[in-house]
Order: structure tokens, then sequence, then C-alpha cells
């Protein structure tokens, strides 16, 4: 019988090497399981990215203080994101007990492997977010080589307390396996977060009024209960002020990484324990029933039986692939990330309270809705492929006609009214909340989703959407198609949005933009029955 | 080596470790080279400001004033901020008392913009922003040349700590 420590190295080299070649970032980084380069690798060069840019974008523009706040939050939370994307593989793996549940592995073995395991992976991601703000706010104006060491330190201890108080958390819940939707949704953080540092770090540079940097300087009041503002203020008293004193609370910071280090190994022990003996007993996943809610969103959405079958069909796909939610991701992620920014630096003005005499500009509260008008075709576009694409033969033989106008109609209504709906809903309370105004959000939100509606009308014949979900997904071939489309509908709808900017100074002019909306609806709509009743006499004729 | 065996080592946990060593190892080297070249960088801070016409110049060489001051108070906010600007351009060309005309406006505003200055401009440009503050000779702008002193000294910038000194010394 082999001993503990034999126990630990062995799990401790299963789990190194399972790490190194994980696919868990697979959806979120393109990369393929037979790739010679593993996500693994990606990951770290978009980790490195992200500092980098934020790092020089940031450096010779603010102070030790802020530069440190920014660089230790997004560490910190890009570490958080890392390790509950991996939670399975770098913490806690439910399907562990299946391969050494019947292995007498001491479960203090187990999780001393796991936390092991846990360091070497946060540390291999701490290195690749020190390096550049480490360095580069070294040559920061007021600080010296001594701030690499010192930041260092704090990055390295907040990219472990924080994503081990992320792993508590996750402990205090039944230990039942992981659903992956959640996981999925923040593998995409780092793509949120490299948006937001690369269109944040572009308006920075282009904005006369230097709104984030006053704001970094003269921080609001709230900022200074984040965790990460302690941390910057005690890296920059250790560079600037009083470094002996200071080297007591660093003292009381590594006490504290060590003390929850600890405390997270005797949890993960205990939970490991609840699994094993727990996870025999848990029933098989089932098998997805037809869904009610399905039937009634079908209902809702189409009328006749042929169109209510193929929603359903539409929606049961939806449900079932996450490939295709995930590829509705980034669409929504940049829309998240434009209105963080516009919130931050002041530029989510109401384009309808007296035009160019108000306080803020409206300038982003157009761009974010007319890039949500932008972005329906693409939307629509990610229905066209499937993992399931060799089955599509059954649709093309489907009474729906051989150029499939009923599915295209099916896929329109779906995006529109389950996925652009309630970004427009969302959109409109923030709008709501930050103007006051609740009426002219609502008009303006209203605006958007009109240019919505005619947008995914002029989708339908431009994007080719012949029979959803027929097609294997190839690179490029997500934007490559489409691409002569999109640029058409981002110059209209930068047209329009100009023409909104204007047309909101005065309430006659609104009204008449208002109408052209309507007038382009009813052509769009017009055309589209046309093409519609053309469709339906061939299949007659056939 | 053939290329298989580069690839198979590339697929080794050794040769994975080895890549990430060569990718940080790239980083760093980065890093260094930016950091040494702080000059690079700074030379794009620094605020723009818009031209100044000849109607707003022959508006800044007044002799009059109270006739100034009063149409610096009917002003908006951000006319009377653009007069910073156009002050901050030519400062030796207008009376020496024009800061404190200008600032009989929307005090706020103007002292909210030389914040922006003070942070965001270049060297000369905050040099300059100081010298406005201290010629309106108001205590709220004693109490702002303070802090940019306390800043400057923190950021270990002995010229403008200096330059700061001269300036709150003539207060």
């Amino acid at each position: 019988m082999s001993t503990k420590p034999s126990h630990f190295r062995l799990l401790l080299r299963t789990f190194l090497l399972m790490d190194l070649r994980g696919q868990h970032y697979a959806r979120a980084t393109g990369a393929k399981p037979g790739e010679l380069i593993p996500p693994l690798y990606w990951v770290i060069g978009q980790y490195l990215f992200i500092s980098a840019v934020t790092a020089i974008a940031l450096f010779g523009r603010v102070d030790v203080l802020p530069y440190t706040f920014v660089m230790l939050t997004l560490s910190a939370l890009l570490s958080i994101s890392a390790v509950v994307v991996e939670f399975n593989e770098v913490a806690l793996n439910f399907t562990d007990t299946q391969v050494i549940g019947h292995i007498p592995v001491h479960r203090r073995a187990y999780a001393a492997a796991r936390i092991a395991n846990l360091i070497f992976y946060l540390l291999l991601f701490s290195v690749a977010l020190v390096i550049f703000p480490a360095i580069i706010g070294a040559a920061l104006r007021g600080s010296d080589w001594s701030y690499t060491l010192v930041y260092a330190f704090a990055a390295c201890c907040a990219n472990l307390i924080f994503p081990l108080l992320a792993i508590l958390l996750y402990t205090l819940r039944p230990p039942e396996p992981d659903k992956s939707d959640f996981r999925d949704v923040m593998a995409w953080t780092q793509i949120v977060l490299a948006l937001v540092v690369f269109y944040g770090a572009q308006m920075m540079l282009r904005d006369g009024q230097h709104r984030l940097e006053m704001f970094l300087s003269y921080p609001p009041a709230w900022m200074h209960w984040v965790p990460t503002w302690w941390l910057a203020q005690w890296v920059t008293e250790m560079v600037q002020g009083n470094a002996p004193a200071g080297l007591l609370w660093g003292a009381v910071i590594a006490l504290l990484t060590v003390a929850l280090l600890a405390f997270t190994l005797y949890r993960l022990a205990s939970f490991y324990r609840a699994i094993r003996t727990g996870y025999e007993h848990l029933s098989a996943e089932r098998t997805p029933a037809p869904s009610r809610g399905i039937q009634l969103l079908s209902g809702w959405l189409a009328s006749g039986r042929a169109q209510r079958s193929s929603v359903q069909f539409v929606l049961l796909l939806l449900r079932r692939d996450p490939d295709l939610r995930m590829r509705m991701l980034p669409q929504v992620a940049t829309l998240a990330a434009l209105v963080l920014l516009g919130l931050m630096t002041g530029q989510m003005g109401n384009p309808f309270a007296g035009g160019g005499s108000t306080a803020q500009s409206p300038s982003m509260a157009i761009a974010v809705v007319q890039i949500l008008v932008i972005s329906v075709p693409m939307l629509m576009h990610n229905f066209l492929y499937s993992r399931d694409f060799e089955s599509s033969w059954l649709l093309w033989s489907a009474p729906a006609g051989p150029r499939g106008s009923l599915h295209a109609h099916s896929v329109r209504r779906v995006v529109l009214w389950l996925v652009v709906l309630p970004v427009c809903l969302v959109l409109g309370l923030v709008f709501a909340w930050r103007w006051q105004d609740p009426v002219s959000a609502l008009l303006h939100l209203g605006l958007g989703w009109l240019q919505c509606v005619i947008i995914s009308y002029v989708a339908l014949e431009g994007i080719g959407l012949k029979v959803p979900f027929s097609e294997p997904l190839a690179k490029g071939g997500l934007s490559g198609k489409v691409a002569p489309l999109l640029a058409a509908v981002a110059t209209g709808a930068t047209f329009l949005g100009f023409l909104e900017f204007f047309a909101a100074q005065k309430l006659l002019y609104t009204a008449i933009f208002a109408v052209l909306l309507l007038c382009l609806f009813a052509f769009a709509k017009f055309k589209d029955g046309g093409s519609f009743v053309f469709q339906k006499n061939n299949l007659s004729k056939s | 080596m053939s290329g298989g065996t580069v690839a198979d080592f590339l697929r080794s946990p050794r040769g994975m470790l080895a890549l990430f060593a060569c990718t940080f190892a790239g980083a760093v080297l980065l890093a260094v080279a930016a950091a040494f070249n702080r000059p690079f960088f700074e030379k794009f801070v620094a605020e723009k400001y818009g031209v100044v016409t000849a109607q707003e110049d022959s508006l800044m060489r007044t002799t009059d004033p109270a006739s100034f001051v009063r149409k610096v108070q009917l002003l908006t906010p951000g006319k009377q901020t653009r007069l910073y600007e156009i002050w901050m351009q030519r400062p030796g060309k207008y009376p020496e008392q024009m800061p404190a005309w200008i600032l009989s406006g929307n005090r706020d505003t103007l002292f909210q913009r030389i914040r922006v200055t003070l942070l965001a401009g270049s060297a000369v440009q905050r040099q300059m922003a100081a010298l406005f503050l201290s010629r309106t000779r108001l205590p709220e702008a004693k109490v702002m040349l303070l802090d940019e002193r306390k800043r400057a000294y923190r950021r270990d910038e002995q010229d403008v700590v200096s330059y700061l000194d001269e300036l709150l010394r003539t207060q």
C-alpha cells in the first residue's frame, strides 16, 4: 500500500499534466484539442496583453496609487475568473471519485494535492499578470525599483486571496456536479476585460477632458472601501512613505494569505469527503424533457402550427447548444463594455435633454444602441452553424420549403424577442436610472428597437440563412461571409445614429425621424412579404 | 531537431513550461524597454487647446476690467473655461490680473478645469496652470497650489517643487 506522500506526489503530477493541456478555455480562445499550442497558453497570452495595454496606457498619466489600484483590481478579477472557469480542474473535480474513489487516498492528501495544483496554477497566471505592471510601475514618477518587489508581493497575495475566497464561497453550496454554463460565461470575462481595456485605452488617449484619469486620481468615496484600494495604498506607502511601518502590514497580509490557504485546504478536504460518499447516489443527469416553457414561448412568438414547430425547433437547439450561446456573447459583451465605459467617463448623457447644452455628452448612449442594431445580423448569422450540421438534411427536406424561409423567420423572431429585447430592457433600465427620465429612455430604446426590427428583415436576405444549423463552424466562416453585409449595416446604422443625434434636439425632428423609421419598417416588411409569397408560389408549383 | 521532435517536445509538460518561460522572458524584455523609455510615453501627456481667434484675442486684451468681468459672468461655463485655455496659450500677452477676472465666473467649473491641467497637462502646462492659480490670489487657489506641491514632491519632481515654492512665497 502506498504512503500518503506518494499519493500526494502522484496526484499532483497528474493534476499538473492535466492543467497544461486543459480544454476549458477552448471556447473562449478558439483552440482545438488537437492543436499544438493548448488553450491555456492563449489565455496566458491574453492576460499578458491585457496587463501590458493597461499598464502602458496608464504609464505617465496617473500617479503610483491609482496605477497600482487599477492593476491590482484587474489582476484579482482575472484570477477569480481563471479559478471559476477551471474550478473542476484545479480545485475539485467531481469525476475524480470515479477514478480514485476506490483507492484508499486520504482526503487530506487529495486536498493537499489540489491546493498545490491551485497554487501552481494561480502563480502561473500571477506571473503573466505581474510582469508588465511591476516593471513599468517601477518607472513611474515617484517610484523606484523597490516597487517591482512590493507590487509583485501584493499582486501574488491578491491573486491568491480573492480566488480562495471564491472557492470558499463555492464550497458553501451542496456538493453536486457543476453546470458548465456559468463557467463558460466566466471564461469570457477576459474577453470583456480585453474589450474594456482596448476601448478604454483608446478613449483615454482621445478624451480631451481626461475623465478617466480624473476619476482615478480623485476617486469617489466608495472606492476607498474596495480591498484592492487598501492593498494599493499599502504598496504606495511602502514605496513612497514609511517602509518599516509598512513591513508590519506586509506580514499581516502574508499571514492572512497563509491562513486562508489552510482554511481552504480544510474545506476542500471536507468537501471531498462529502462528494465521495454522496456522488454515487446522485441521479444521472436528466435528458431535457419537452419543455413547457418552450411551448409557451413558441406560442407567443409564432402563429400557425408550422411556424410554431419551427420556432420550437430553433428554441430547442438554442437551449441545447452551448456553443451557439457562447457565439452570441461577444456581441453582448461589447455592449456591456461600452455601457461601463460610458457610465465611467460621463458620456452617457440624455440625447433628448436639450442636445448640446447637456452637461454630459450623449454620444455613448447613442453608440450603444447603434452597436446593438449592428449586431443583429451577426446574431442571426450565428444560427447558421451547428455541431450537428450533418443532420440538417432533415431540415432541407422539411415542408418549410427548399429556401428555408420559414426557419429563417423563426431565427429572426427568436433573436429579436429573446436576445435583443432583453438587452433593450436592461439598457432601458440603465438609461432611465442614469437620466432620471424614463420617458426619454423609453423613446431612445423604442427607436433603437425599431431599427433592430428593420435590420432583421434586411439581414434575412443578406446573410443567406436558407437552412439554419446546416454548416460546420470553420475558422473565419463566422464573420468572413457576411463581412460586406455587416459593413453596409454598420454604415447605415451609423448614419441613423447621426440622424437621431440631431433629431433628438427638437421634438418635431424626433417625430420626423420616427416616421422615417416606420416607413423603412413598412418597406422592409412589405418586401419580405413579397418574397415569402413568391417562395410559397414556387413551393406550390413544385 | 526534426519538426516532429519539436512538436513532441512542445506537447510535453517540459516543452509547455519552456514555452511559458520564453513568453515570460519576452514580456520582461518588452516591459523593461517601456520602463526605460518614460520620456517617450510622457511626450504624449499634454493638453490640446483650440486656436485663438482674433475675436477671442481682442476680448482678452481688454482695458476695462469691470466690463470684462460682466461679460465673463454672462458666458456659459464652457466658454468661461475657453478663456482659461486662451490665457494658457498666451500668458504674457494679457493683463496680470486676467486670471482673477476669469475666475469671477463659475469658480467650481474653472477650478475643476485647472485640476485637469495639473493632472493631465505637460510639465510646461502644469507650471502655467500654477502661475494662473497664483495670480488669482484666492485662498482656494493657494490650497490647490499646496496640494500640487505635495504631489510634485511625491513624484520626485524637484524643479516643479522649487517653482511652486517660489509662487507660494509671493502669495
